[in-house]
Protein backbone atom coordinates (compact mmCIF):
# COMPACT_ATOMS: atom_id res chain seq x y z
CA UNK A 1 0.00 0.00 0.00
CA UNK A 2 2.96 2.50 0.85
CA UNK A 3 4.79 0.95 -1.89
CA UNK A 4 1.56 2.19 -4.26
CA UNK A 5 1.38 5.50 -2.94
CA UNK A 6 4.69 6.30 -3.26
CA UNK A 7 5.13 5.22 -6.19
CA UNK A 8 2.04 7.03 -7.12
CA UNK A 9 3.49 10.52 -5.91
CA UNK A 10 6.77 9.44 -7.12
CA UNK A 11 5.70 9.08 -10.85
CA UNK A 12 3.27 11.99 -10.92
CA UNK A 13 6.50 14.08 -9.37
CA UNK A 14 8.72 13.03 -12.17
CA UNK A 15 6.55 14.26 -15.58
CA UNK A 16 3.68 16.11 -13.52
CA UNK A 17 5.94 18.70 -12.06
CA UNK A 18 8.89 18.70 -13.51
CA UNK A 19 12.53 18.33 -14.15
CA UNK A 20 16.71 17.70 -12.95
CA UNK A 21 19.82 17.59 -14.30
CA UNK A 22 21.55 20.02 -16.36
CA UNK A 23 23.74 17.56 -18.04
CA UNK A 24 23.50 13.79 -18.74
CA UNK A 25 24.83 12.25 -15.83
CA UNK A 26 28.39 10.18 -16.61
CA UNK A 27 27.72 7.16 -13.94
CA UNK A 28 24.87 4.94 -14.92
CA UNK A 29 24.48 3.30 -11.72
CA UNK A 30 23.19 6.46 -10.20
CA UNK A 31 19.55 7.33 -9.27
CA UNK A 32 19.61 10.39 -11.52
CA UNK A 33 20.90 8.38 -14.53
CA UNK A 34 18.11 6.05 -13.61
CA UNK A 35 15.64 9.05 -13.89
CA UNK A 36 17.33 10.28 -17.31
CA UNK A 37 16.59 6.88 -18.55
CA UNK A 38 12.98 6.60 -17.70
CA UNK A 39 12.33 10.10 -19.15
CA UNK A 40 14.70 9.42 -22.51
CA UNK A 41 12.13 6.35 -23.09
CA UNK A 42 9.07 8.75 -22.53
CA UNK A 43 10.61 11.39 -24.66
CA UNK A 44 11.09 8.54 -27.06
CA UNK A 45 7.32 7.80 -27.28
CA UNK A 46 6.24 11.20 -26.98
CA UNK A 47 8.08 11.94 -30.72
CA UNK A 48 6.69 8.85 -32.14
CA UNK A 49 3.13 9.84 -31.01
CA UNK A 50 0.70 11.70 -32.95
CA UNK A 51 0.34 14.42 -30.96
CA UNK A 52 3.59 16.71 -31.64
CA UNK A 53 3.02 19.55 -33.39
CA UNK A 54 5.78 20.00 -35.66
CA UNK A 55 5.29 23.41 -37.55
CA UNK A 56 8.53 24.51 -37.97
CA UNK A 57 7.48 28.37 -37.56
CA UNK A 58 5.55 27.61 -34.62
CA UNK A 59 8.00 25.66 -32.88
CA UNK A 60 11.04 28.30 -33.51
CA UNK A 61 8.61 30.44 -31.68
CA UNK A 62 8.53 28.84 -28.83
CA UNK A 63 12.04 28.17 -28.80
CA UNK A 64 13.25 31.57 -29.51
CA UNK A 65 10.88 32.68 -26.25
CA UNK A 66 12.44 30.07 -24.46
CA UNK A 67 15.84 31.17 -25.32
CA UNK A 68 15.21 34.62 -24.54
CA UNK A 69 14.84 34.00 -20.92
CA UNK A 70 16.91 31.59 -20.01
CA UNK A 71 20.29 32.13 -22.06
CA UNK A 72 21.42 30.17 -25.70
CA UNK A 73 23.71 28.05 -23.56
CA UNK A 74 21.06 26.43 -21.30
CA UNK A 75 18.48 26.82 -23.83
CA UNK A 76 20.67 24.81 -26.21
CA UNK A 77 19.89 21.49 -23.69
CA UNK A 78 16.28 21.68 -23.99
CA UNK A 79 14.22 19.95 -26.33
CA UNK A 80 11.04 21.16 -26.79
CA UNK A 81 7.96 19.59 -28.09
CA UNK A 82 4.87 21.40 -28.87
CA UNK A 83 1.95 18.66 -27.98
CA UNK A 84 -1.72 19.34 -29.71
CA UNK A 85 -3.97 19.04 -26.17
CA UNK A 86 -6.67 21.59 -25.80
CA UNK A 87 -5.72 22.08 -21.64
CA UNK A 88 -3.52 24.47 -20.26
CA UNK A 89 -0.48 22.78 -18.57
CA UNK A 90 3.51 22.41 -19.52
CA UNK A 91 5.90 20.69 -18.06
CA UNK A 92 9.49 19.56 -18.21
CA UNK A 93 11.29 16.41 -17.78
CA UNK A 94 14.73 15.49 -15.56
CA UNK A 95 16.59 15.35 -19.11
CA UNK A 96 15.46 18.02 -20.52
CA UNK A 97 12.32 17.41 -22.50
CA UNK A 98 10.20 20.84 -22.51
CA UNK A 99 6.50 19.40 -23.31
CA UNK A 100 4.29 22.68 -24.26
CA UNK A 101 0.73 21.91 -24.74
CA UNK A 102 -1.38 24.20 -27.00
CA UNK A 103 -4.01 25.05 -24.45
CA UNK A 104 -1.14 27.05 -22.76
CA UNK A 105 -0.35 28.78 -26.33
CA UNK A 106 -4.34 29.45 -27.24
CA UNK A 107 -4.55 30.80 -23.67
CA UNK A 108 -1.43 33.04 -23.53
CA UNK A 109 -2.08 36.64 -24.22
CA UNK A 110 1.59 37.36 -24.60
CA UNK A 111 4.92 36.14 -25.30
CA UNK A 112 4.91 37.20 -21.48
CA UNK A 113 2.49 35.05 -20.28
CA UNK A 114 3.99 32.20 -21.86
CA UNK A 115 7.23 33.10 -21.17
CA UNK A 116 6.08 33.40 -16.98
CA UNK A 117 5.25 29.44 -17.35
CA UNK A 118 8.18 28.16 -19.36
CA UNK A 119 10.15 30.01 -17.08
CA UNK A 120 8.59 28.13 -14.23
CA UNK A 121 8.89 24.91 -16.09
CA UNK A 122 12.63 25.68 -16.93
CA UNK A 123 13.10 26.77 -13.02
CA UNK A 124 12.29 22.81 -11.60
CA UNK A 125 14.80 21.66 -14.24
CA UNK A 126 17.91 24.01 -13.21
CA UNK A 127 16.95 23.52 -9.30
CA UNK A 128 16.45 19.88 -10.15
CA UNK A 129 13.23 19.43 -8.71
CA UNK A 130 12.49 16.29 -9.81
CA UNK A 131 15.52 14.44 -8.63
CA UNK A 132 15.00 16.21 -5.06
CA UNK A 133 11.30 14.98 -5.38
CA UNK A 134 12.75 11.51 -6.41
CA UNK A 135 14.89 10.98 -3.34
CA UNK A 136 12.36 12.37 -1.49
CA UNK A 137 9.80 10.28 -2.02
CA UNK A 138 12.13 6.97 -1.32
CA UNK A 139 13.50 8.39 1.70
CA UNK A 140 9.76 8.98 2.82
CA UNK A 141 9.27 5.68 1.77
CA UNK A 142 11.60 4.09 4.02
CA UNK A 143 11.13 6.20 6.93
CA UNK A 144 6.95 4.98 6.75
CA UNK A 145 7.80 1.62 6.24
CA UNK A 146 10.60 1.87 9.07
CA UNK A 147 7.89 3.69 11.33
CA UNK A 148 5.00 1.45 10.59
CA UNK A 149 7.36 -1.78 11.57
CA UNK A 150 8.14 0.25 14.82
CA UNK A 151 4.38 0.57 15.09
CA UNK A 152 3.53 -2.86 14.54
CA UNK A 153 5.90 -4.43 16.98
CA UNK A 154 4.86 -2.11 19.56
CA UNK A 155 1.27 -3.80 19.08
CA UNK A 156 -0.48 -0.04 18.19
CA UNK A 157 -3.73 -0.59 16.03
CA UNK A 158 -3.40 -1.05 12.51
CA UNK A 159 -4.80 2.61 11.89
CA UNK A 160 -1.30 3.82 13.22
CA UNK A 161 -0.13 2.90 10.12
CA UNK A 162 -2.55 4.31 8.05
CA UNK A 163 -1.97 7.83 10.33
CA UNK A 164 1.58 7.21 9.05
CA UNK A 165 1.01 6.48 5.78
CA UNK A 166 -1.47 9.50 5.82
CA UNK A 167 1.78 12.27 6.85
CA UNK A 168 4.00 10.79 5.11
CA UNK A 169 1.95 11.99 1.65
CA UNK A 170 1.51 15.61 3.21
CA UNK A 171 4.36 16.25 3.90
CA UNK A 172 5.67 14.98 0.23
CA UNK A 173 2.99 17.50 -0.96
CA UNK A 174 3.98 20.01 1.14
CA UNK A 175 7.26 19.83 -0.35
CA UNK A 176 5.77 19.64 -3.58
CA UNK A 177 4.06 23.05 -2.64
CA UNK A 178 7.49 24.39 -1.55
CA UNK A 179 8.71 23.35 -4.99
CA UNK A 180 6.51 25.40 -6.69
CA UNK A 181 6.49 28.26 -5.21
CA UNK A 182 10.38 28.18 -5.92
CA UNK A 183 9.60 27.33 -9.83
CA UNK A 184 7.03 30.25 -9.82
CA UNK A 185 10.10 32.84 -8.22
CA UNK A 186 12.49 31.55 -10.94
CA UNK A 187 9.76 31.83 -14.10
CA UNK A 188 9.35 35.08 -12.80
CA UNK A 189 12.98 36.34 -12.39
CA UNK A 190 13.61 34.70 -15.94
CA UNK A 191 10.57 36.75 -16.93
CA UNK A 192 11.11 40.27 -16.02
CA UNK A 193 15.00 39.68 -16.35
CA UNK A 194 13.90 39.28 -20.65
CA UNK A 195 12.58 42.66 -20.64
CA UNK A 196 9.19 41.76 -20.24
CA UNK A 197 6.34 43.17 -18.39
CA UNK A 198 6.59 42.01 -14.94
CA UNK A 199 2.82 41.83 -13.92
CA UNK A 200 1.87 39.53 -16.91
CA UNK A 201 2.85 36.27 -14.93
CA UNK A 202 0.43 36.94 -12.32
CA UNK A 203 -2.31 37.64 -15.16
CA UNK A 204 -1.71 34.27 -16.53
CA UNK A 205 -3.16 32.35 -12.96
CA UNK A 206 -6.27 35.53 -13.02
CA UNK A 207 -7.09 34.53 -16.62
CA UNK A 208 -7.45 30.82 -15.57
CA UNK A 209 -9.36 31.23 -12.74
CA UNK A 210 -11.38 33.39 -14.69
CA UNK A 211 -12.25 30.46 -17.06
CA UNK A 212 -12.66 27.91 -14.18
CA UNK A 213 -14.94 30.28 -12.91
CA UNK A 214 -17.07 30.09 -15.88
CA UNK A 215 -16.87 26.16 -16.35
CA UNK A 216 -19.84 24.13 -16.61
CA UNK A 217 -18.46 21.47 -14.50
CA UNK A 218 -18.84 22.46 -10.68
CA UNK A 219 -15.92 20.20 -10.02
CA UNK A 220 -13.71 22.40 -12.43
CA UNK A 221 -15.13 25.33 -10.72
CA UNK A 222 -14.01 24.86 -7.35
CA UNK A 223 -11.10 23.76 -8.31
CA UNK A 224 -8.25 25.91 -6.48
CA UNK A 225 -10.70 27.34 -4.42
CA UNK A 226 -9.70 25.83 -0.96
CA UNK A 227 -6.80 24.76 0.41
CA UNK A 228 -6.29 21.29 -0.63
CA UNK A 229 -3.34 19.60 1.60
CA UNK A 230 -3.37 16.80 -0.90
CA UNK A 231 -2.54 19.16 -3.94
CA UNK A 232 0.79 19.15 -6.04
CA UNK A 233 0.63 23.37 -6.49
CA UNK A 234 -0.02 25.95 -4.27
CA UNK A 235 -3.68 28.06 -4.54
CA UNK A 236 -3.59 30.33 -7.59
CA UNK A 237 -4.78 33.19 -5.84
CA UNK A 238 -1.84 32.58 -3.12
CA UNK A 239 0.19 32.64 -6.39
CA UNK A 240 -1.31 35.50 -7.63
CA UNK A 241 -0.43 37.35 -4.45
CA UNK A 242 3.10 35.91 -4.94
CA UNK A 243 3.37 37.12 -8.52
CA UNK A 244 1.96 40.61 -8.17
CA UNK A 245 4.24 41.37 -4.63
CA UNK A 246 7.05 40.09 -7.47
CA UNK A 247 5.99 42.82 -10.00
CA UNK A 248 5.61 45.51 -7.42
CA UNK A 249 8.88 45.05 -6.53
CA UNK A 250 10.75 45.02 -9.67
CA UNK A 251 11.23 47.74 -12.08
CA UNK A 252 10.65 45.74 -15.45
CA UNK A 253 10.39 46.39 -19.11
CA UNK A 254 6.88 46.94 -20.55
CA UNK A 255 7.24 44.20 -23.33
CA UNK A 256 4.93 41.63 -23.94
CA UNK A 257 4.63 40.66 -27.36
CA UNK A 258 1.56 39.96 -27.89
CA UNK A 259 1.45 40.66 -31.79
CA UNK A 260 3.59 38.43 -32.03
CA UNK A 261 2.51 35.39 -29.94
CA UNK A 262 -1.32 36.01 -32.13
CA UNK A 263 0.93 35.72 -35.14
CA UNK A 264 2.53 32.61 -34.33
CA UNK A 265 -1.08 31.17 -32.84
CA UNK A 266 -3.11 32.80 -35.66
CA UNK A 267 -2.34 29.95 -38.27
CA UNK A 268 -3.28 27.12 -35.42
CA UNK A 269 -6.34 28.84 -33.91
CA UNK A 270 -8.98 27.31 -36.32
CA UNK A 271 -7.61 23.46 -35.08
CA UNK A 272 -7.61 24.14 -31.56
CA UNK A 273 -10.35 26.16 -30.70
CA UNK A 274 -12.54 23.23 -32.46
CA UNK A 275 -10.03 20.68 -30.28
CA UNK A 276 -11.40 22.81 -27.21
CA UNK A 277 -15.10 21.92 -28.08
CA UNK A 278 -14.07 18.19 -27.60
CA UNK A 279 -13.93 18.48 -23.79
CA UNK A 280 -17.24 19.74 -23.92
CA UNK A 281 -17.16 22.14 -21.19
CA UNK A 282 -19.65 24.92 -23.57
CA UNK A 283 -19.54 27.64 -20.59
CA UNK A 284 -15.67 27.71 -20.36
CA UNK A 285 -15.73 27.71 -24.04
CA UNK A 286 -17.64 30.56 -24.79
CA UNK A 287 -15.96 32.55 -21.96
CA UNK A 288 -12.06 31.33 -23.55
CA UNK A 289 -13.60 32.12 -27.06
CA UNK A 290 -15.03 35.90 -26.14
CA UNK A 291 -11.98 36.32 -24.86
CA UNK A 292 -9.80 35.67 -27.85
CA UNK A 293 -11.72 37.98 -29.71
CA UNK A 294 -10.73 41.01 -27.06
CA UNK A 295 -7.16 39.52 -27.43
CA UNK A 296 -6.70 40.38 -31.00
CA UNK A 297 -7.74 37.39 -32.91
CA UNK A 298 -9.82 37.34 -35.94
CA UNK A 299 -13.53 38.54 -34.73
CA UNK A 300 -14.71 36.18 -37.36
CA UNK A 301 -13.18 32.76 -36.11
CA UNK A 302 -14.13 33.74 -32.85
CA UNK A 303 -17.68 34.23 -33.23
CA UNK A 304 -17.91 31.34 -35.04
CA UNK A 305 -16.80 29.23 -32.69
CA UNK A 306 -18.82 31.01 -30.34
CA UNK A 307 -22.05 29.74 -32.21
CA UNK A 308 -20.91 26.40 -32.33
CA UNK A 309 -20.51 26.69 -28.48
CA UNK A 310 -23.84 27.03 -28.13
CA UNK A 311 -24.92 24.86 -31.20
CA UNK A 312 -23.58 22.09 -29.09
CA UNK A 313 -24.57 22.85 -25.69
CA UNK A 314 -28.59 23.05 -26.86
CA UNK A 315 -29.40 24.78 -23.61
CA UNK A 316 -32.79 26.92 -24.00
CA UNK A 317 -32.63 29.40 -26.31
CA UNK A 318 -29.05 28.42 -27.50
CA UNK A 319 -30.06 28.06 -31.03
CA UNK A 320 -30.58 31.49 -31.69
CA UNK A 321 -27.93 32.54 -30.08
CA UNK A 322 -25.68 30.24 -32.38
CA UNK A 323 -27.25 31.34 -35.65
CA UNK A 324 -26.78 35.19 -34.27
CA UNK A 325 -23.41 34.63 -33.94
CA UNK A 326 -22.76 32.89 -37.24
CA UNK A 327 -24.43 35.75 -38.98
CA UNK A 328 -22.16 38.25 -37.05
CA UNK A 329 -19.25 35.96 -37.86
CA UNK A 330 -19.71 36.04 -41.16
CA UNK A 331 -19.33 39.38 -42.24
CA UNK A 332 -16.36 40.08 -39.94
CA UNK A 333 -12.59 39.24 -40.79
CA UNK A 334 -11.22 36.12 -39.97
CA UNK A 335 -14.54 34.12 -40.68
CA UNK A 336 -14.04 30.37 -41.30
CA UNK A 337 -16.20 29.08 -44.81
CA UNK A 338 -17.96 27.01 -42.58
CA UNK A 339 -19.75 29.55 -41.45
CA UNK A 340 -21.85 29.35 -44.32
CA UNK A 341 -22.34 26.01 -43.99
CA UNK A 342 -23.61 26.52 -40.21
CA UNK A 343 -25.96 28.93 -41.77
CA UNK A 344 -27.07 27.08 -44.65
CA UNK A 345 -27.94 23.89 -42.15
CA UNK A 346 -30.06 26.36 -39.97
CA UNK A 347 -31.75 27.92 -42.77
CA UNK A 348 -32.49 24.21 -44.03
CA UNK A 349 -33.65 22.82 -40.82
CA UNK A 350 -35.91 26.08 -40.37
CA UNK A 351 -37.39 26.00 -43.70
CA UNK A 352 -35.77 28.62 -45.28
CA UNK A 353 -34.79 27.15 -48.44
CA UNK A 354 -33.76 30.12 -50.27
CA UNK A 355 -31.18 31.39 -47.86
CA UNK A 356 -30.03 27.90 -47.33
CA UNK A 357 -29.23 27.26 -50.93
CA UNK A 358 -27.29 30.74 -50.96
CA UNK A 359 -25.29 29.83 -47.66
CA UNK A 360 -24.48 26.36 -49.12
CA UNK A 361 -23.58 27.99 -52.72
CA UNK A 362 -21.27 30.63 -50.51
CA UNK A 363 -19.91 28.11 -48.27
CA UNK A 364 -18.55 26.00 -51.54
CA UNK A 365 -17.41 29.12 -53.67
CA UNK A 366 -15.69 29.63 -50.33
CA UNK A 367 -14.38 26.04 -50.12
CA UNK A 368 -14.41 23.98 -53.58
CA UNK A 369 -12.14 21.49 -51.85
CA UNK A 370 -13.87 20.54 -48.81
CA UNK A 371 -14.29 17.84 -47.31
CA UNK A 372 -17.71 17.43 -47.64
CA UNK A 373 -18.56 19.02 -51.30
CA UNK A 374 -20.39 15.93 -52.64
CA UNK A 375 -22.78 16.04 -49.78
CA UNK A 376 -23.72 19.56 -49.89
CA UNK A 377 -23.52 19.66 -53.89
CA UNK A 378 -25.96 17.30 -53.17
CA UNK A 379 -28.15 19.62 -50.72
CA UNK A 380 -27.68 22.27 -53.27
CA UNK A 381 -29.51 20.11 -56.10
CA UNK A 382 -32.03 18.80 -53.90
CA UNK A 383 -32.74 22.51 -53.27
CA UNK A 384 -32.49 23.53 -56.49
CA UNK A 385 -35.14 21.30 -57.37
CA UNK A 386 -37.34 22.09 -54.56
CA UNK A 387 -37.52 25.63 -55.88
CA UNK A 388 -38.17 24.52 -58.94
CA UNK A 389 -34.50 26.45 -60.53
CA UNK B 1 -0.62 14.59 -14.41
CA UNK B 2 1.32 13.32 -17.44
CA UNK B 3 0.77 9.74 -15.67
CA UNK B 4 -2.61 9.95 -15.37
CA UNK B 5 -2.85 11.13 -18.22
CA UNK B 6 -1.13 8.28 -20.00
CA UNK B 7 -3.39 5.76 -17.59
CA UNK B 8 -6.44 7.65 -19.19
CA UNK B 9 -5.40 7.48 -22.36
CA UNK B 10 -5.10 3.70 -22.41
CA UNK B 11 -7.90 3.20 -20.60
CA UNK B 12 -10.00 5.45 -23.21
CA UNK B 13 -8.35 3.74 -25.90
CA UNK B 14 -9.75 0.38 -24.72
CA UNK B 15 -13.04 2.20 -24.62
CA UNK B 16 -13.90 0.83 -28.05
CA UNK B 17 -11.95 -2.42 -27.74
CA UNK B 18 -13.31 -3.76 -24.44
CA UNK B 19 -15.18 -7.04 -24.88
CA UNK B 20 -18.04 -7.47 -22.92
CA UNK B 21 -17.71 -11.24 -23.67
CA UNK B 22 -15.45 -13.38 -25.25
CA UNK B 23 -14.86 -13.49 -28.99
CA UNK B 24 -16.83 -15.81 -31.44
CA UNK B 25 -16.26 -16.77 -34.92
CA UNK B 26 -18.72 -15.36 -37.45
CA UNK B 27 -18.64 -17.58 -40.34
CA UNK B 28 -18.79 -16.15 -43.92
CA UNK B 29 -22.21 -15.14 -44.87
CA UNK B 30 -24.99 -13.16 -43.01
CA UNK B 31 -24.04 -11.36 -40.04
CA UNK B 32 -27.35 -10.15 -37.92
CA UNK B 33 -26.93 -7.19 -35.65
CA UNK B 34 -29.95 -5.56 -33.68
CA UNK B 35 -31.15 -3.49 -37.02
CA UNK B 36 -29.33 -4.90 -39.70
CA UNK B 37 -27.53 -7.34 -41.58
CA UNK B 38 -24.41 -7.53 -43.23
CA UNK B 39 -22.70 -10.16 -45.38
CA UNK B 40 -19.42 -11.67 -44.45
CA UNK B 41 -17.29 -12.94 -48.06
CA UNK B 42 -15.23 -15.04 -45.15
CA UNK B 43 -14.77 -15.74 -41.59
CA UNK B 44 -13.83 -12.83 -38.57
CA UNK B 45 -13.91 -13.09 -34.97
CA UNK B 46 -16.93 -11.15 -33.32
CA UNK B 47 -16.33 -9.28 -30.50
CA UNK B 48 -18.52 -7.72 -28.36
CA UNK B 49 -17.95 -4.00 -27.34
CA UNK B 50 -19.56 -2.39 -24.46
CA UNK B 51 -20.73 0.89 -25.17
CA UNK B 52 -22.55 3.80 -23.09
CA UNK B 53 -25.41 2.68 -21.24
CA UNK B 54 -24.15 -0.88 -21.36
CA UNK B 55 -25.33 -1.29 -24.82
CA UNK B 56 -23.49 -3.77 -27.05
CA UNK B 57 -22.34 -3.25 -30.55
CA UNK B 58 -20.06 -5.46 -32.44
CA UNK B 59 -16.64 -5.40 -33.76
CA UNK B 60 -15.51 -7.51 -36.40
CA UNK B 61 -11.85 -8.13 -36.60
CA UNK B 62 -9.30 -10.52 -38.64
CA UNK B 63 -6.12 -9.59 -36.81
CA UNK B 64 -7.29 -7.92 -34.03
CA UNK B 65 -9.70 -4.61 -33.34
CA UNK B 66 -5.98 -2.30 -33.46
CA UNK B 67 -4.90 -3.71 -36.92
CA UNK B 68 -8.53 -3.96 -38.41
CA UNK B 69 -12.10 -3.32 -36.55
CA UNK B 70 -15.15 -3.16 -38.39
CA UNK B 71 -17.43 -1.86 -35.62
CA UNK B 72 -21.45 -2.48 -36.13
CA UNK B 73 -23.32 0.06 -33.62
CA UNK B 74 -26.96 -0.54 -34.52
CA UNK B 75 -30.13 0.26 -32.75
CA UNK B 76 -28.68 3.43 -30.42
CA UNK B 77 -31.61 5.61 -28.88
CA UNK B 78 -31.23 8.86 -28.83
CA UNK B 79 -29.32 9.69 -25.67
CA UNK B 80 -27.08 6.92 -26.46
CA UNK B 81 -23.36 6.79 -26.47
CA UNK B 82 -20.50 5.70 -29.26
CA UNK B 83 -18.26 5.03 -25.81
CA UNK B 84 -18.12 4.91 -22.49
CA UNK B 85 -18.37 8.20 -19.71
CA UNK B 86 -16.16 8.04 -17.52
CA UNK B 87 -17.23 10.75 -15.16
CA UNK B 88 -19.04 13.52 -15.12
CA UNK B 89 -17.01 16.21 -16.48
CA UNK B 90 -16.40 14.69 -19.12
CA UNK B 91 -19.01 14.03 -21.15
CA UNK B 92 -19.32 11.98 -24.33
CA UNK B 93 -21.37 12.99 -27.27
CA UNK B 94 -24.54 12.14 -27.93
CA UNK B 95 -27.06 10.68 -30.53
CA UNK B 96 -29.97 13.47 -30.88
CA UNK B 97 -32.82 12.97 -33.32
CA UNK B 98 -32.76 16.11 -33.85
CA UNK B 99 -29.10 16.04 -35.48
CA UNK B 100 -28.24 16.71 -38.84
CA UNK B 101 -26.01 14.96 -41.26
CA UNK B 102 -22.90 16.22 -40.53
CA UNK B 103 -23.79 16.54 -37.10
CA UNK B 104 -23.78 12.89 -37.29
CA UNK B 105 -20.49 12.73 -38.93
CA UNK B 106 -19.53 14.90 -35.72
CA UNK B 107 -20.69 12.00 -33.24
CA UNK B 108 -18.25 9.83 -34.84
CA UNK B 109 -15.20 12.13 -34.94
CA UNK B 110 -15.60 13.68 -32.39
CA UNK B 111 -16.47 10.44 -30.44
CA UNK B 112 -12.67 8.66 -31.97
CA UNK B 113 -11.12 12.34 -30.68
CA UNK B 114 -12.12 12.20 -27.62
CA UNK B 115 -12.93 8.73 -26.65
CA UNK B 116 -9.78 7.04 -28.72
CA UNK B 117 -7.48 9.45 -28.66
CA UNK B 118 -7.17 9.74 -32.49
CA UNK B 119 -5.01 12.73 -33.69
CA UNK B 120 -5.59 15.41 -36.65
CA UNK B 121 -8.60 13.26 -37.38
CA UNK B 122 -9.50 14.68 -41.07
CA UNK B 123 -12.87 13.42 -42.72
CA UNK B 124 -12.60 13.19 -46.51
CA UNK B 125 -15.29 12.74 -49.06
CA UNK B 126 -18.55 12.95 -47.22
CA UNK B 127 -20.97 11.59 -49.34
CA UNK B 128 -24.58 10.54 -49.97
CA UNK B 129 -24.94 6.55 -49.77
CA UNK B 130 -27.58 4.35 -48.81
CA UNK B 131 -28.14 2.23 -45.63
CA UNK B 132 -30.11 -1.02 -46.72
CA UNK B 133 -32.24 1.50 -48.33
CA UNK B 134 -32.33 3.89 -46.52
CA UNK B 135 -30.77 7.76 -46.98
CA UNK B 136 -27.37 7.69 -45.19
CA UNK B 137 -23.91 9.22 -45.00
CA UNK B 138 -20.86 7.66 -46.42
CA UNK B 139 -17.41 9.28 -45.52
CA UNK B 140 -13.57 8.04 -45.01
CA UNK B 141 -10.67 9.76 -42.51
CA UNK B 142 -7.03 9.18 -41.15
CA UNK B 143 -5.58 10.30 -38.23
CA UNK B 144 -2.98 9.14 -36.01
CA UNK B 145 -2.97 7.42 -32.94
CA UNK B 146 -1.61 8.84 -29.61
CA UNK B 147 1.32 6.55 -29.83
CA UNK B 148 1.77 7.49 -33.30
CA UNK B 149 0.06 4.56 -35.41
CA UNK B 150 -0.83 5.97 -38.65
CA UNK B 151 -4.78 4.93 -39.37
CA UNK B 152 -7.32 5.48 -42.04
CA UNK B 153 -11.09 3.99 -42.40
CA UNK B 154 -14.51 4.24 -43.38
CA UNK B 155 -17.87 4.98 -41.86
CA UNK B 156 -21.44 4.60 -42.93
CA UNK B 157 -24.49 6.01 -41.00
CA UNK B 158 -27.90 6.50 -40.93
CA UNK B 159 -30.71 7.07 -38.81
CA UNK B 160 -33.70 4.70 -39.12
CA UNK B 161 -36.88 4.35 -37.40
CA UNK B 162 -35.38 6.73 -35.25
CA UNK B 163 -32.23 4.87 -33.90
CA UNK B 164 -28.82 5.56 -34.84
CA UNK B 165 -26.58 2.71 -37.13
CA UNK B 166 -23.00 2.94 -37.49
CA UNK B 167 -20.51 0.99 -39.33
CA UNK B 168 -16.99 1.48 -38.59
CA UNK B 169 -13.60 0.27 -40.39
CA UNK B 170 -10.55 1.90 -38.93
CA UNK B 171 -7.26 0.17 -39.44
CA UNK B 172 -3.16 1.12 -39.74
CA UNK B 173 -2.56 2.73 -42.84
CA UNK B 174 0.52 0.69 -43.60
CA UNK B 175 -0.30 -2.68 -44.52
CA UNK B 176 -3.64 -3.78 -42.47
CA UNK B 177 -5.98 -0.99 -44.38
CA UNK B 178 -5.64 -2.89 -47.36
CA UNK B 179 -5.62 -6.09 -46.43
CA UNK B 180 -8.61 -7.24 -46.24
CA UNK B 181 -10.23 -4.31 -48.61
CA UNK B 182 -12.64 -6.67 -50.66
CA UNK B 183 -14.01 -7.77 -47.38
CA UNK B 184 -14.23 -4.29 -45.77
CA UNK B 185 -15.91 -3.40 -48.81
CA UNK B 186 -18.25 -6.19 -49.08
CA UNK B 187 -19.65 -5.77 -45.43
CA UNK B 188 -19.93 -2.04 -46.42
CA UNK B 189 -22.05 -2.75 -49.51
CA UNK B 190 -23.95 -4.97 -48.12
CA UNK B 191 -25.36 -2.24 -45.48
CA UNK B 192 -25.53 0.03 -48.44
CA UNK B 193 -27.88 -2.73 -50.39
CA UNK B 194 -29.28 -4.44 -47.89
CA UNK B 195 -32.21 -4.75 -45.54
CA UNK B 196 -33.45 -4.11 -42.12
CA UNK B 197 -33.61 -7.08 -39.69
CA UNK B 198 -35.40 -5.70 -36.57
Amino acid sequence: MIKRILSTITLAALLATTATAQSRPEDDSTDEAGLWYKMDKYEQALKNSGAVIDDPELNAYVRRVTCDITGQEACDKLRIYIVEEPIFNASMAPNGMMTVYSGLLLRSESEAQMACVLGHEYGHFAEKHSLEGWRRAKSTSNWMVGLQFVAAFAGLPPETGQAINQIGSLLFYRYNRGQETEADVIGFNLTAGADYKADECANVWKNLIAENENSSFGSKRRRGKWFNPYSTHPLPKDRIAELDALAASYDSGDKTGRETHIAAVRPHLQNWMKAELLARDFNSNIYLFQQLKTRGFPPGMADYFIGEAYRLRKAEGDRARAVDMWKKASVQAGAPPVVHRALAEHYRKAGFKDAALSSYQTYLAQAPQAEDSALISAYIDRLNTQLGN
Amino acid sequence: MTIKKLWLTAALAMTLTACATGPRLAPAGPFETKAYTVNLLSEWNALPVRTDRNQLATVLTKDGPGLNAVYLFSDMKPGDALYNQVSRSRPVPKFNLDMSDLEMVELVTASLERGARIKSLATQNIRPDTFAGNDGIRFDMTGTTISGLDVEGSALLAVIDGKFNLILFIAPSEYYADKYRGDVDAIFTSVADGTITG
